[in-house]
């Protein structure tokens, strides 16, 4: 599956982790696909579930070998 | 959509569900205008402002939110009027009056009712000087509601004396058709149904947000049986409300803090329109009969699904308005 968008939020801290990525998906229209390049335990532990809870789908979730994991998101909606 | 500042600015509200990055576009496309004083604005001003709506002072204050406008570049294009009572906003708005030591804050726009919250509003006092900040709270939280588009058409906000902030009633509406739920709608149908050949009634008691069904019993025939020369149409194609059952309904709604908000009948064949004879009989002599009560028809036509048609008093007239009623099972 290749995804319409892309994000890194390695470089990023909670709660800006979140943000990026809500801010990524709702810029794409219902059924896009999001990947996520992200790192540490919290993001990895957080994000999925925050996306989760705001109505979208966790497609995978996989390491990458560096020590950042790929995050693949579908958006759903309307009013996600 | 947001540039980098903005979304640093905003981070925490665009985590809202409500909000994101086009709810965060939509409270920076209003502008809010205060014609109130005081604490109650300075609060107002401050919590709109650092939420990236601009708001316009009647009279120039300081304070953060001078040195910290908002971020959003386009410009607002929405005015909203937070004014005071017994004035009312002229388009969508927020009016402040006092009421018995506290505060009422009404909103109303998009479909909400202008000349209902005018003739409430003018039964207000203005707004006192206690309890600014949280009066300031609650206007911020209803022009933010508005801005996002998750505002019922008339909401209302109340602070006690003591200051304590609530949802509170809307002034009661006869211009727009009351909100009944579905399940009291299907309700209402079965009971009408129950009466054919001849026509049925009911009626509508509302209590805080809740609308319920109250059956009632056409007293036509009673009627016409003891007196047909005064009542020379049967049930079959009039109803009336028996006095004593009214008075008793009245009483009991009195008690349980309702009111009736409706009155429903059927016209067991035909359309749901509101007919020359309903409207003589609601408004007898170009009164209306039931200030502020609205009228709900539900048509049985032969073959047809039942339909339904609010009619509500508005301007010298009965005006009338679609009822969708929800799918029989």
């Amino acid at each position: 599956m290749t995804p319409d968008a892309r994000i890194d939020i390695t470089a990023e801290v909670c709660p800006m982790t979140f943000v990026r990525t809500k801010v990524a998906l709702e810029r794409l229209p219902v059924g896009g696909l999001l990947e996520v390049r992200l790192k540490g335990d919290e993001p990895v532990r957080n994000v999925p579930d925050s996306a989760r809870d705001a109505g979208h789908t966790v497609l995978a979730l996989e390491p990458l070998g560096d020590g950042s994991w790929r995050l693949l998101l579908r958006r759903e909606g309307p009013g996600c | 959509m947001l540039n980098e500042p903005q979304i640093q600015r905003y981070a925490r509200q665009l985590l809202l569900r409500d909000v994101g990055e086009r709810g965060q576009e939509a409270l920076g496309a209003v502008r809010v205008r205060i014609a109130l004083g005081g604490e109650a604005a300075s609060a107002a001003a401050a919590y709109l402002s650092a939420g990236g709506t601009q708001v316009e002072l009647a009279r120039p204050s300081s304070g953060p939110w001078a040195r910290t406008p908002p971020l959003l570049g386009a410009p607002p294009v929405r005015p909203l009027d937070v004014v005071a009572a017994p004035a009312s906003p002229e388009g969508e708005g927020i009016v402040v009056g006092s009421r018995a030591g506290g505060h009422v804050l009404w909103s109303a726009g998009g479909g909400g009712c202008p000349a209902c919250v005018r003739s409430a509003a003018a039964a207000l006092s203005p707004p006192g000087t206690g309890s600014g900040v949280q009066v300031g709270t609650a206007i911020a939280l209803l022009a933010q509601r508005r801005a996002l588009g998750v505002a019922a058409p008339l909401e209302a906000m109340e602070v006690s004396a003591t200051g304590v902030l609530s949802t509170g009633g809307p002034p009661a509406c006869g211009h727009c058709p009351p909100a009944v739920p579905p399940e009291e709608l299907a309700a209402l149908v079965r009971h009408l149904r129950t009466a054919l050949p001849d026509e049925g009634c009911a009626v509508l008691l509302g209590g805080g947000d809740r609308v319920r069904l109250v059956p009632m019993e056409n007293a036509q025939a009673a009627h016409h049986r003891r007196d047909p020369e005064a009542f020379p149409r049967t049930a079959r194609t009039a109803f009336s409300l028996d006095p004593r059952a009214w008075l008793a309904l009245l009483r009991e709604a009195d008690a349980a803090g309702e009111r009736p908000v409706a009155i429903a009948h059927s016209h067991p064949e035909g359309d749901p329109g509101f007919s020359a004879e309903d409207r003589r009989w609601a408004a007898p002599d170009g009164q209306p009969l039931f200030p502020g009560v609205a009228h709900l028809v539900v048509a049985f036509g032969q073959g047809r699904p039942p339909a339904a048609r609010w009619a509500l008093w508005t301007d010298g007239d009965f005006r009338e308005h679609p009822c969708p009623l929800p799918e029989e099972t």
